[in-house]
């Protein structure tokens, strides 16, 4: 088993942040779940989050501020941006922002594991 | 019937030079008879003058013997040399005809001549002009007879003192009257012979003297004039060459001349409009040059407004596709995810019993979740083409890279014609060796019962050509027109992005690609790429 790594989900479609909770909680990860950026920033406030999952479009604060505020707060955080949009302005950003990993959707969750086990 | 102008003129020439001659002889006719009978008449003043005073009639009369006027009569006879005088008479101043004779020839009874009666107070003879019933014509004289006067000294001596007018002849005593008629027969000989010798051959010779010199006349005017009817036919035949050969100065010389002025005018004015004829069909051609160019500027504009529809279409179908395809991956995105948590936990044996079928349904639900995902990244990649990335790359590697890729039937014939030595192509091998999977599937599909598949690839021009051609069904001719069009499409499982997407790759690669069908023969799809592309570098 790994190091108790704490991850954060920020996605506001909760059939996402439910499931990828359940597999990541499933492989012994502390998983804490929030449904838009404002609650995920909050919750980065009290906790320092190892590794946070946001989607890059949110209602309220989006994705790309969301990880500005979170990597304000914690930036050691690894940070991996969801999306299930080709959206290339968006994707300009984050790449400049220095994302993990832009993870499109449906989320190819070996993947995700297999990245996880690395860190 | 058409009578010549020649004949005209003579006809009218003629009738004219008869009409005046025949007036010239009237008058000449009607003169020389006036002065016939004014001779006839002198001749009779003359004869009867004579007799009055022929000294012996008087004698005669003064006894009234009628046997003593036979001298006289005969003396009057021969000076009567033309044989003219019809008749003569003897009245006595009683008013008793003493003697009455006629010529044997003479048609008319003596007695039926008037008798010359009441002359007294008259000295000169009288004249008259007598027609009788049977149509003879006589010019009458007669004359009074006065006994011969005594008194000589007394004339003689009232002419000497100039009292002539004072001697009176009345008182003279009336003898008688003496009458003579002279015939006309004679004139009227002579004005026949006349006629028949002088007017009528005069008549003749101007007749004909006038027919000749009008025929000449008419020559002279008409010759010139047939001549221009000659050359006129021919001008109107077309013959525009000819000249009249007239140089008179007359009219006709200048009709003449103004013809030929015309003629000459007629042919400038035909080369004219030949010259016109011909700018004319030059300016036809280039018209329908233009018009040529035109259709094919249409058909241009026909293709380029198809290509534009299509465009807007794809624009439509592209914002329709992209909004519903990213809307459907989060919930795929969330089965899929439960699905992969389920099936790890079935697979730790934390349920126990489980049925078989749990796990298999699971495993269907994965592979239905990633092929929904792959309908959505299809429809994805058609309505946003990435760019290629383009490297330079051997067409023929990728074509046989792909046929590893494929699955093809084995009742289909694979025959390559792949040219060597090939010069490198900037593509992006994925998204072509994508097309090709594409076409080489729908050309297998196109043969269910088996065929031949045909790839090849050569240099056409300055294009790669890559060409994949199956011995099919082929495509309708109403299907072949909509067959890049997206979402079109004649397969029952088909999304009808698969060519729309090929499209989409090729034309990103500034390429076309072509299909030609035939039904029953088959299909034959042509890819052609630039082989120099200034949007990709050089290959």
């Amino acid at each position: 088993m790994q190091d108790q790594l704490n991850i954060l989900i920020v996605d506001d479609e909760p059939g996402i942040r439910v499931t990828l909770a359940g597999i990541l909680e499933d492989d012994g990860y502390n998983v804490v779940v929030t449904e838009d950026g404002e609650k995920g920033i909050t919750a980065a406030e009290k906790k320092n989050f190892d590794i946070a999952f946001i989607d890059m479009r949110m209602p309220g604060i989006n994705g790309i501020k969301t990880f500005k505020e979170i990597k304000k707060i914690s930036p050691n955080t690894i940070i991996f941006f969801m999306t299930a949009f080709l959206d290339e302005d968006t994707l300009n950003e984050a790449n400049k922002l220095k994302a993990q990993e832009i993870l499109y959707k449906p989320l190819d969750v070996d993947l995700i594991l297999k990245i996880l086990s690395t860190i | 019937m058409k009578i010549g102008i020649r004949l005209k003129f003579i006809f009218f020439t003629s009738l004219l030079i008869a009409t005046i001659g025949i007036a010239s002889s009237w008058f000449f006719s009607t003169q020389t008879r006036i002065h016939f009978e004014d001779e006839l008449k002198k001749r009779g003043y003359s004869l009867i003058t004579q007799l009055a005073q022929d000294g012996e009639v008087k004698g005669s009369m003064s006894v009234a013997q009628k046997a003593f006027f036979d001298e006289p009569i005969r003396r009057l006879r021969r000076l009567d040399i033309e044989q003219e005088i019809a008749y003569w008479r003897v009245l006595l101043a009683q008013g008793n005809i003493l003697l009455e004779e006629k010529e044997k020839w003479i048609k008319t009874e003596i007695e039926k001549i008037p008798v010359n009666k009441n002359m007294e107070n008259i000295t000169d003879p009288v004249f008259n002009l007598y027609t009788t019933g049977n149509g003879e014509q006589f010019y009458n004289f007669a004359v009074p007879i006065y006994e011969k006067r005594s008194i000589a000294e007394e004339e003689f001596a009232a002419q000497f003192f100039g009292s002539d007018e004072d001697y009176d002849e009345n008182e003279e005593e009336l003898l008688g009257i003496i009458q003579i008629g002279l015939t006309p027969e004679r004139i009227n000989k002579k004005m026949q012979k006349i006629l028949w010798v002088n007017s009528i051959p005069l008549g003749i010779i101007i007749v004909l003297v006038g027919v000749g010199v009008s025929y000449f006349i008419a020559s002279g005017v008409v010759k010139p004039i047939e001549q221009l009817v000659k050359i006129t036919d021919k001008v109107a035949a077309g013959d525009l060459d000819q000249k009249v050969a007239i140089s008179s100065r007359d009219e006709i010389g200048l009709l003449a001349s103004q013809f030929n002025q015309m003629t000459r005018n007629l042919k400038q004015l035909i080369e004219e409009k030949e010259g016109v004829t011909e700018k004319l069909k030059y300016v036809n051609k280039e018209l329908s040059s233009i018009n040529i160019e035109l259709v094919q500027k249409h058909e241009q504009l026909n293709d380029a407004q198809e290509q534009l529809v299509r465009t807007e279409k794809l624009a439509a179908v592209g914002t329709l596709a992209s909004g519903v395809s990213h809307e459907l991956r989060n919930p795929l995105s969330a089965i899929k995810n439960a699905v992969f948590l389920l099936k790890r936990k079935l697979s730790r044996n934390v349920i126990p019993d489980i049925d078989e079928k749990v796990m298999q349904f699971l495993d269907i639900m994965d592979k239905e979740i990633d092929r929904s995902s792959k309908i959505i990244n299809d429809l994805l990649g058609f309505t946003r083409v990435a760019k290629p990335t383009r490297l330079s790359t051997d067409i023929n590697a990728v074509v046989n890279e792909t046929l590893t890729r494929v699955e093809i039937a084995e009742n289909i014939k694979l025959s390559k014609d792949l040219q060597s030595d090939l010069p490198m192509v900037m593509i992006d091998a994925n998204q072509i060796g994508q097309i090709l999977i594409n076409l080489i599937e729908n050309a297998c599909q196109a043969m269910i019962d088996g065929g031949e598949l045909k790839i090849s690839t050569k240099v056409s021009e300055s294009f790669m050509a890559i060409q994949i051609s199956d011995s099919g069904s082929g495509i309708p001719e109403k299907v072949l027109k909509k067959i890049f069009d997206p979402l079109f499409t004649t397969k029952a499982s088909g999304t009808g992005l698969g060519l729309a997407l090929c499209q989409g790759i090729i034309q990103k690669h500034n390429g076309v690609i072509d299909v030609k069908s035939q039904e029953g023969i088959g299909t034959e799809m042509l890819i052609k790429l630039p082989l120099e592309d200034k949007d990709a570098g050089p290959a």
